[in-house]
């Protein structure tokens, strides 16, 4: 019972992060939810106090993402090898006919360490300072790699500039 | 940042929340799934530390879930050694029925001389119960290394009833075995820092009115008068 009701109270928002890392893909994001709790409680034993218990969660939820992401980046580039395909990477860019389109492909496509800290800011709503305790970075260098992403994605989305300009 | 960034930030902000709202979470699917994936190590980590010679505790994941059982069973053994106490002070009976029940007299006079490890048993379980009724206040009260050290006054008591006479009767034999377990898990607390786990320990003992069935046991009427 202690389980469900630690997996209660923090399932929604680890699975949300979870999700925003895997972009969008449901079935990732179920994965790594379940492989994230089922860590969480096999070292349940071990967490020392010395954080929030949802910061410690999340820690892992983002830890397991994010190696999910990489093996399935190393997968897709495998298969695309042996496909003999086009240049090596998770998409290939294709027309994107709207504005939506190419922001999903260039959120897709930033540093990592720059496309955790805005899903966790700008979509899932986090502050720097609970990135920065998720994430153990200092909460400047959230603010940072912040900048940087969206300096990025501005970049992306410089044909689109009127919309709010 | 420019007037033009800001613009942008605030933008990019509330198309990207919009971009892709995040689906219902399927909690129970994920449950079943986590529950499933767990089964195999619960039993592995069942057996962690040697108490004594005598069993294995119970690991942190469960340990809450043998406290909130021990409580409940102190508040039941509460009530039951307070009436075996009831029965057993009659030497007067005892002498009374002697004369047709030659054995029943002999039980008589085992009981009697079994009474002072009874009423030992019971201020003890009485004071346990008071542990465990504290050990949320004083979790929040950032007295956590008060309490433990408490549990291990008590785990000590615990095995001396357990050695004694009163370890015979087999009711409470097995209830002081279960103290023993969760009073050493809660003894523990104070050398390795015990945030998370006692606040499972707290939501489990407030998801049951734990607390709130053991202090009506023990104001019973057949415990306060005796």
């Amino acid at each position: 019972m202690a389980e469900r009701a630690l997996y209660d109270a923090h399932v929604d928002r680890v699975y949300r992060l979870c999700y925003r890392i895997a972009n969008g893909n449901r079935e990732l994001a179920q994965d790594f939810t379940q492989e994230a709790f089922v860590r969480a409680f096999g070292r349940l034993a071990d967490f020392r106090g010395d954080s929030a218990l949802s910061t410690w969660l999340h820690s892992i939820a983002v830890s397991v993402s994010l190696n999910g992401m990489r093996k399935v980046k190393r997968w897709n580039e495998r298969e695309t090898e042996l496909d003999d395909a086009a240049p090596i990477g998770v998409m290939r860019r294709e027309a994107e006919p709207d504005l939506k389109t190419r922001l999903r492909h260039a959120i897709d496509e930033l540093p990592e360490p720059y496309r955790v800290v805005f899903v966790m800011y700008d979509v899932e709503g986090y502050t720097h300072e609970e990135i920065g305790r998720v994430l153990e970075i200092p909460s400047g260098t959230s603010k940072a790699r912040l900048s940087r992403a969206r300096a990025k994605l501005r970049e992306s989305l410089a044909e689109f500039a009127g919309e709010w300009a | 940042m420019t007037h033009d960034e800001e613009k942008f930030n605030e933008y990019l902000q509330r198309l990207a929340r919009e971009l892709d709202p995040a689906p219902e979470v399927p909690r129970e699917e994920l449950w079943a799934r986590i529950d499933a994936a767990r089964r195999p190590h619960r039993s592995e980590e069942r057996t962690v530390v040697d108490i004594a010679t005598r069993r294995r505790v119970r690991p942190q994941l469960v340990r809450w879930a043998v406290a909130l059982a021990a409580m409940l069973v102190v508040g039941v053994a509460i009530g039951r050694l307070t009436l075996m106490r009831g029965t057993a002070g009659g030497p007067a009976v005892a002498a009374n029925e002697a004369a047709t029940n030659a054995s029943d007299s002999a039980a008589q006079a085992d009981s009697a001389a079994l009474l002072p490890y009874r009423l030992a048993a019971v201020q003890h379980l009485v004071k346990t119960e008071a542990l465990l009724a504290a050990l949320p206040t004083d979790a929040r009260t950032g007295q956590v290394d008060e309490v433990a050290g408490w549990a291990g006054d008590l785990l000590t008591d615990t095995r001396l009833l357990l050695d004694s006479p009163a370890g015979q009767d087999a009711e409470l034999k097995q209830l002081l075995e279960d103290l023993e377990l969760v009073l050493a898990q809660i003894a523990v607390l104070k050398v390795r820092g015990a945030a998370g786990e006692v606040e499972m320990i707290q939501d489990g003992m407030n998801q049951r009115d734990v607390l709130l069935r053991l202090r009506a046991a023990t104001a019973s009427p057949t415990l306060a008068g005796s």
